[in-house]
């Protein structure tokens, strides 16, 4: 026996509003984590009564940045920071063996010096440059891009061997002098 | 008066696009962005306008990370217009440093401690002095491994 049944059906129109409102909601109280930067490890602590380690001065690769965020490289004042980074690959691996440039890149720094009242983003810039150089010169040894290479997952082991092999003998030195009041 | 009648009757075919599937596809774009979405568990305090960079690292959003931010106030009547230094939850002066990221240190897992890394996401304004004093604090605990947290900027072409 067949029994007639009503058409039963529930209204689902209005479920897509629904479900808007909850999207927008989600949109509106969200914001965008920003979870990347330039990662760097810091010297060691200087113990009390441990001489400073001299370096040669042709190793060392000087920065300074004044408090009115001029910038001085290797003594000489510069107004732009173009052509920093190639400045610095040549001083790191001084293909030609010039006498003035670092001895090998093992024995290489590069030195920040800032000011008290240098700015926070004048020094992010002038690190920037500086990893930059350091990246490249990875990068180019392991025939990578240099995006690639600081792409590179330390957790896969395949990856990190790749990631040390680059590294290998050019550790990147970069030194941050004590801040003093630069004139 | 025939001719009238003949154009009204000409009737539509009904065109009617089905909106069944429309709360569907609403709820796959929300589930995407509630799973996405990494809740922050700390208030922002301080004022930090973050400098741009090109060299980027990911970092590894694990519970090793201790965050530190520098700025100006977010409330300015109450605490004056200097920078100010807060970490986690709470604004520290420069010789509570030590020991607030000792304290967060403590609180991660043991055998992620050493591997601990400092984010700083420093206001692009702030005047570097403070931050030397604060990577000083670092050094001497060694807590070593930072990374200075920048927006991405895109490269001039």
């Amino acid at each position: 026996m067949k029994i007639a049944r009503e058409n039963v059906e529930i209204n689902s129109s209005s479920m897509a509003d629904i479900a808007f409102l909850l999207l927008i909601f989600f949109l509106m109280t969200t914001t965008i984590a920003v979870d990347k930067g330039l990662a760097l490890r810091l010297p060691p602590d200087r113990e009390e009564n441990q001489p400073i380690a001299r370096i040669n001065e042709r190793n060392l690769f000087k920065i300074q940045i004044n408090s009115q965020d001029r910038i001085m490289v290797e003594n000489e004042q510069v107004s732009s920071i173009d052509g920093l980074r190639d400045q610095i690959k040549q001083f790191i691996m001084n293909p030609a063996a010039d006498n003035d440039l670092a001895v090998s890149p093992q024995e290489a720094v590069v030195s920040i010096k800032t000011d008290r009242g240098t700015k926070y983003a004048t020094y992010i810039n002038i690190l920037d440059e500086v990893q930059a150089a350091y990246y490249e010169i990875y990068a180019n040894r392991v025939r990578l891009t240099s995006e690639q290479f600081r792409q590179l997952d330390q957790r896969d082991p395949q990856q990190r061997r790749k990631f040390e092999k680059a590294r290998e003998g050019i550790p990147m030195n970069i030194s941050f002098a004590e801040p003093t009041n630069i004139q | 008066m025939i001719m009238k009648k003949k154009f009204a009757q000409h009737n539509k075919p009904k065109a009617e696009i089905s909106t069944a599937s429309l709360p569907d596809i609403i709820f796959i774009l929300l589930f995407f962005f509630m799973v996405t979405t990494i809740l922050r568990t700390t208030d922002q305090m301080v004022i930090t306008q973050l400098p741009q960079a090109e060299q980027l690292q990911k970092q590894d959003n694990d519970p090793m990370v201790v965050e530190i931010k520098v700025g100006p106030a977010l409330d300015q009547k109450e605490l004056g217009t200097g920078y100010h230094i807060q970490i986690e939850n709470r604004l520290a002066r420069l010789d509570q440093v030590t020991h607030l990221v000792l304290q967060q240190k403590a609180a991660i897992p043991e055998y992620l401690q050493e591997q601990m890394i400092i984010s700083l996401r420093i206001d692009e304004n702030t005047d570097m002095g403070i931050v030397v004093d604060l990577q000083q604090k670092l050094r001497k605990i060694n807590a070593r491994k930072i990374i200075y947290n920048t927006l991405n900027e895109t490269a001039p072409i």
